[in-house]
């Protein structure tokens, strides 16, 4: 795989906990293709959330390299990373994240106009009609359902048109079906908008929506999985 | 003394005037040079790239306006690529396809003659082969054609109910040499959106491969879900089922169960199904248990969303 956006090499992370080393990630090589839409699959305390962390910047590893879009996070000030997160990664998270007295439009242009660019309004409209929130764009969250939610943000990682999304367990707090249709418009946009994806998930239902499965054990990957090339 | 106080306040807010100015301008210039790189990047018109006075964003949109036709014409060169290879592809399915006619031709013909029986298992054998060739052959055009774009999805008004009917019949006889009873849950007719001919190619794989992987006496469920924002068409059955870390898998080129390479087919057929529901705006999902059989499902929005 030479046209990796994201690569990951040897990562360490270990903690101190009393006596013992807890070693949340055991020389971990990843990497994912532009474009690609990676699941990685573990049961909680294997290292995939660790592993996400890493990958957005939001932790320091104890060893090895993390390369994202072409550059190498370790070295980077805290407010390099502050902007490399702001520009590079959208995050999707379990719980949706809204800003409550904002309604859907202004909370998927935040990050950006927050990053000071200019807001592509074609852009988001495709956005909304594609993950089918054309109606909500005045809605406040607070009356939309939880499926409703996650599809705000997730309009709102790719709206500033990052070079990966991270989501971590991004249906958590939602039922079978809605995870379903949230998965569904997931992947229909990341083809849409040629998104590269990374998610986790103890869930197989939802990992084997992916391009590739990667499953994490004891913060070491066990398989890799071959990719759907699309 | 009054005349410099005065003069000094009049060149003070004269500048603070100019930088105000200035500052606009930058914000302009910013503004402009954003949007037309956004323009640049959808591949859509830039704006004012005919600018002729000798200003910054003039020069700007200028260069900008040369990247984009060089982008313009690196893409009509890749096009003109694969408008050769298109062409390449049907001149050597054409080329082939003919010999494999005649080879079936003769061993028909063979088939008539009074054989020693040794010869005629390796008749079958031949015969057998020549069958796979055949059809490795028309799924390789078949792949190749919906990749390079030859075939244009043409997603249209109509019940998808008829569609799966058509997908259906053309699997019917392989089931019942199986003794694998079919079972269809459409309440028709069901109006949607999508390409009727590749729709049903899609289903049609999804029941092929269910009766391929499916014992003798199985079973085997079409039905359609309407969610929320997709419809979702399930074939269900009682096969083998597939591994987890399989699932993604089987939906990549070539891919072939390693248990099971006495079972006819490529491995493009999945890779089909995925294709032609990822160029409706839809997508393809398998839910399994190893030992449990297989929950496959078409997923295509119910609304057109452009």
């Amino acid at each position: 795989m030479d046209n990796w956006i994201v690569k990951t090499k040897n990562l360490k992370k270990y903690y101190q906990l009393g006596k013992n080393t807890v070693k949340a990630l055991d020389g971990v090589d990843f990497a994912a293709a532009e474009r690609e839409f990676v699941a990685i699959i573990g049961k909680s305390g294997s290292g995939k959330s660790t592993l996400l962390h890493m990958i957005g910047g939001l932790d320091e590893p104890t060893s090895g390299e993390v390369y994202v879009d072409g550059r190498r996070l370790a070295g980077m000030s805290r407010e390099q990373l502050a902007v490399f997160r702001r520009r590079k990664v959208g995050f999707v998270f379990q719980s949706y994240n809204l800003v409550p007295d904002l309604n859907v439009y202004e909370n998927i242009v935040l990050p950006i106009e927050l990053d000071g660019r200019r807001i592509d309004r074609a852009f988001v409209d495709e956005i909304l009609s594609l993950l089918a929130l054309e109606e909500k764009r005045e809605a406040l969250p607070g009356t939309l359902s939880g499926g409703q939610q996650q599809r705000v943000a997730i309009a709102r990682a790719i709206a500033s048109k990052p070079a990966i999304i991270l989501a971590d367990e991004p249906t958590g707090n939602l039922d079978t079906a809605t995870s379903h249709d949230v998965m569904g418009l997931l992947k229909v946009a990341a083809k849409q908008f040629q998104q590269t994806i990374i998610l986790i998930t103890h869930d197989s239902d939802i990992a084997q929506m992916a391009d590739r499965i990667v499953h994490i054990e004891d913060g070491r990957i066990v398989k890799a999985g071959d990719t759907y090339a699309g | 003394m009054m005349a410099i106080t005065a003069a000094a306040l009049v060149l003070a807010g004269i500048s603070i005037w100019r930088m105000g100015r200035q500052k606009k301008d930058i914000y302009t210039f910013t503004e402009e040079l954003e949007e037309n790189l956004d323009a640049l990047l959808a591949g859509e018109p830039l704006k004012n790239d005919q600018e002729t006075r000798d200003t910054l964003s003039g020069k700007v949109n200028e260069k900008l306006a040369r990247i984009q036709h060089i982008q313009e014409r690196r893409e009509q060169e890749s096009l003109e690529a694969k408008e050769q290879m298109k062409e390449l592809i049907s001149d050597i399915s054409h080329q082939i396809r003919t010999p494999i006619a005649n080879q079936k031709l003769c061993l028909e013909i063979l088939r008539r003659e009074e054989l020693p029986e040794e010869t005629g298992v390796f008749l079958d054998r031949l015969e057998h082969q020549t069958d796979k060739l055949d059809f490795l052959f028309r799924s390789l055009v078949k792949m190749s054609r919906l990749e390079t774009g030859i075939i244009q999805i043409k997603k249209r008004d109509c019940d998808l109910a008829e569609t799966l009917k058509r997908a259906i019949s053309a699997v019917v006889a392989a089931a019942a040499a199986k003794d694998i009873e079919i079972r269809a849950e459409a309440e028709g007719p069901f109006l949607l959106s999508h390409d009727s001919r590749w729709t049903e190619e899609a289903v049609f794989n999804l029941l092929d491969n269910a009766v391929k992987y499916t014992g003798r006496g199985g079973r085997i469920g079409l039905s359609v879900r309407k969610g929320e924002i997709f419809a979702e068409i399930h074939v269900k059955d009682t096969g083998k089922g597939i591994p987890l870390e399989r699932q993604a898998e089987i939906f990549t080129r070539f891919y072939r169960e390693p248990e099971v390479h006495d079972v006819e087919g490529i491995g493009i057929g999945l890779y089909l199904t995925r294709r032609i529901a990822e160029l409706q705006g839809g997508y393809v999902e398998v839910r399994s248990r190893e030992g449990e059989g297989a929950d496959f499902a078409i997923c295509l929005p119910l609304q057109e969303r452009e």
